[in-house]
């Protein structure tokens, strides 16, 4: 298998046990990938995954007994604990894949071909899309284009940080959300307007009335919460969704969410409240501006189009990484 | 509350979010397997990112609906489950005791009827008589129901094979087919009917490789779509593998999954059950079995080293294993031997 970053020197990682058991554990061997080709891969990950430009190919890497410093000790401590966290299994299966290994394929195939077209249908809800949308992703993982002769799936990009499984998923979502705004940017006019598309008026007037305090205290108020807590109220309030979606994609019980919110919406407004009196407002001038409408408030529209209409929202960030370290 | 929500709204759609994270990290913050600076950081973008919230949302399998709940992934987490779960089995547990006080009370009248009008007679051989009349005539022929049953039971292992069609079959969306027991006292009368007539016996796998639709050939199809296959012909729990391959049992039909915990996690890619008996296959040749519907976990040491694709046994003793290499393997003796077919 021609390993990406190799040159590392095998005898490097047979005496390193660490790579050596991970090395066992991801059974790469099955697809012909070498001790040496999978720690050239685990440098390539580390890389990335630790932001840390330091080669993963020394022996001492995995082993905090040889390091010296106390700083090397605790870098060599926070390695082991990113590789113990990898899904070697899969990382060994996805890199063979991009490098072609047929077996690698095959197993590849048994195990998440069905779940693709299923994960596919799910994310579209409907099944001919779905299916389409799968093989979209598929051929992209098989590797549509080519680079100095060879093939670039986009399995590359895959460190094992999550599961294959989890990130297929994740791919098909990105891809979907992607082509779904790609359509709804060739969406014309007149058909937005015959779908019913309400187009937002000029509120240069509305926004000048508003008290720019209000604005300042949410902001202020939204500021002094934990980012779980306004991933929680963002969801909740923004996105509408429910109090089971959100307590799945934290891994807490529904009712400890639905505590959550109860408990930062009341915080939230008493918090905007003290801001507001702390800025020289009365408590009912403070109470009435809390019923502003919302519409009022200045919103970053520029800021917010970017984000929602990008031309390309969710490139392949983790291929191009890997290229830049090709 | 509403004001505050719209305020609340206007101003976190106006946040700038950055530069999107790569799939597999928020594919890693899905699966709760991020550190906690990974995680902060993490929870800092999509806190601000309306597209990465959605495409979170949209990559979170259907399946595990309660999975994530349920499932202990960290010290932490596993603390704030397990309190609501254990007032649930305080709450089952009085629930109980209400329920056998108030049969108690109510046939209360029956039992001391019982007692007085045959008591006089039983002064001689007094405390086996008492405990006699003391069983209300319905307990009496409830007792009796079993050595019946036991007596009309003369083909054990046609009850296994037979259930079979009868149990209730449910498709997912992320098209996990999980088999459940007869729902009702009246198909489990029509199951032990249909014990006398072996003609039922639909193969219930080929009905969920009708599902793989197309493409790389009925095989590869019928062993991808059998990973997530799960039955239960006898047991009331359901049997099934998640996302990530780990065991996981649902005793209310689907609704709900809980991991079991078997060989420390380890992946699988296939699972069977009937009655107590649970088997699941993984890579490499691993295969796992337990007889006590899931309590204890043994390793099996089967001859084959192939990548486990599909488990059936028909009954505790027969059963068959294919593998990723297209080997057909079966046995004869629960586990203790096997055959290449």
């Amino acid at each position: 298998m021609p390993a990406r970053n190799s040159g590392h020197p095998e005898a490097a990682t047979e005496s390193n046990p660490a790579v050596l058991e991970l090395y066992r554990k991801s059974r790469a061997e099955e697809f012909g990938i070498t001790a040496g080709e999978f720690a050239a891969i685990l440098d390539d990950v580390a890389r990335k995954g630790l932001s840390v430009s330091v080669s993963v190919n020394s022996p001492s890497s995995l082993t905090s007994s040889s390091s010296s410093s106390p700083s090397s000790s605790s870098w060599s401590r926070e390695r082991q604990e990113f590789f113990s966290r990898l899904h070697v299994e899969d990382l060994a299966l996805a890199r063979a894949c991009a490098a072609g290994n047929e077996r690698a394929w095959q197993v590849f195939m048994m195990r998440f071909r069905e779940k693709l077209y299923d994960a596919g249908r799910q994310i579209t809800r409907d099944d001919a899309a779905g299916r389409e949308l799968a093989n979209s992703v598929y051929a992209e993982l098989y590797g549509t284009q080519t680079r100095e002769g060879q093939r670039r799936s986009k399995l590359w990009s895959y460190g094992g940080r999550g599961s294959l499984g989890g990130w297929l998923r994740t791919v098909l979502a990105q891809e979907y959300i992607n082509h779904y705004r790609k359509q709804r940017r060739l969406v014309s006019l007149d058909q937005e307007c015959e779908e019913g598309t309400q187009f937002p008026a000029a509120t240069a007037a509305a926004i000048a009335a508003v008290d720019e305090r209000l604005e300042v205290a949410v902001d202020r108020a939204l500021r002094s919460l934990a980012a779980e807590d306004r991933f929680v109220l963002a969801s909740y309030f923004l996105d509408e969704r429910t109090l089971a979606q959100i307590a799945r994609s934290l891994s807490v019980h529904e009712s400890t969410i639905s505590r959550k919110v109860e408990k930062l919406t009341k915080s939230v407004r008493k918090q905007i409240l003290k801001s507001l009196i702390g800025m020289g407002m009365s408590r009912r001038e403070a109470e009435e501006a809390l019923t502003t409408d919302a519409r009022d408030l200045s919103v970053d529209i520029r800021a917010s189009l970017s984000q929602d209409s990008a031309p390309v929202a969710f490139s392949n960030t983790g291929a191009k990484a890997d290229e830049r370290g090709t | 509350m509403d004001a505050v929500k719209k305020l609340v709204s206007g101003r976190l759609k106006a946040q700038a979010a950055g530069t999107h994270p790569d799939p597999e990290l928020l594919a890693a913050f899905a699966e709760n397997s991020l550190s906690g600076r990974d995680r902060d950081g993490m929870l800092n973008h999509l806190s601000a990112c309306t597209d990465c919230r959605e495409v979170l949302y949209l990559a979170m399998p259907d399946t595990s609906e309660a999975q994530g709940v349920l499932a202990p992934s960290s010290a932490a987490s596993s603390s704030r489950w397990r309190q609501p779960r254990l007032a649930l089995r305080w709450a089952t547990l009085a629930a109980s005791v209400v329920i056998v006080g108030s049969v108690l009370v109510t046939n209360r009248g029956i039992f001391t009827q019982h007692l007085r009008s045959s008591a006089l007679p039983a002064k001689d051989n007094a405390p086996q008589q008492v405990a006699e009349l003391k069983t209300p005539p319905e307990v009496g022929q409830i007792a009796e129901a079993p050595a019946i049953e036991a007596a009309a039971k003369v083909r054990p292992q046609a009850k296994h094979m037979t259930a079979k069609p009868y149990a209730s079959m449910q498709f997912d969306q992320s098209g996990q087919v999980h088999f459940g027991a007869p729902s009702s006292a009246n198909e489990t009368k029509q199951s032990e009917q249909a014990a006398a007539t072996p003609t039922t016996t639909a193969p219930a796998d080929e009905a969920v490789a009708a599902r793989g639709s197309n493409a790389v050939g009925a095989a590869v199809s019928k062993a991808s779509s059998s990973l997530s296959l799960s039955s239960s012909s006898t047991s009331p729990s359901s049997w099934s593998l998640s996302a990530d391959g780990q065991v996981q049992r649902s005793f209310d039909s689907g609704k709900t999954w809980q991991i079991v915990p078997v060989a420390g996690g380890i992946p699988f890619h296939a699972i069977s059950s009937i009655g107590d008996d649970v088997w699941a296959g993984g890579a490499a040749g691993t295969l796992y079995h337990s007889a006590d519907s899931g309590r204890s976990w043994t390793k099996a040491e089967p001859v084959f080293t192939g990548d486990i694709a599909h488990i059936e046994f028909s009954d505790a003793q027969n059963g068959v294993v294919s593998t990723a290499d297209g080997e057909v393997w079966s046995t004869s003796d629960g586990g203790q031997s096997w055959q290449l077919k």
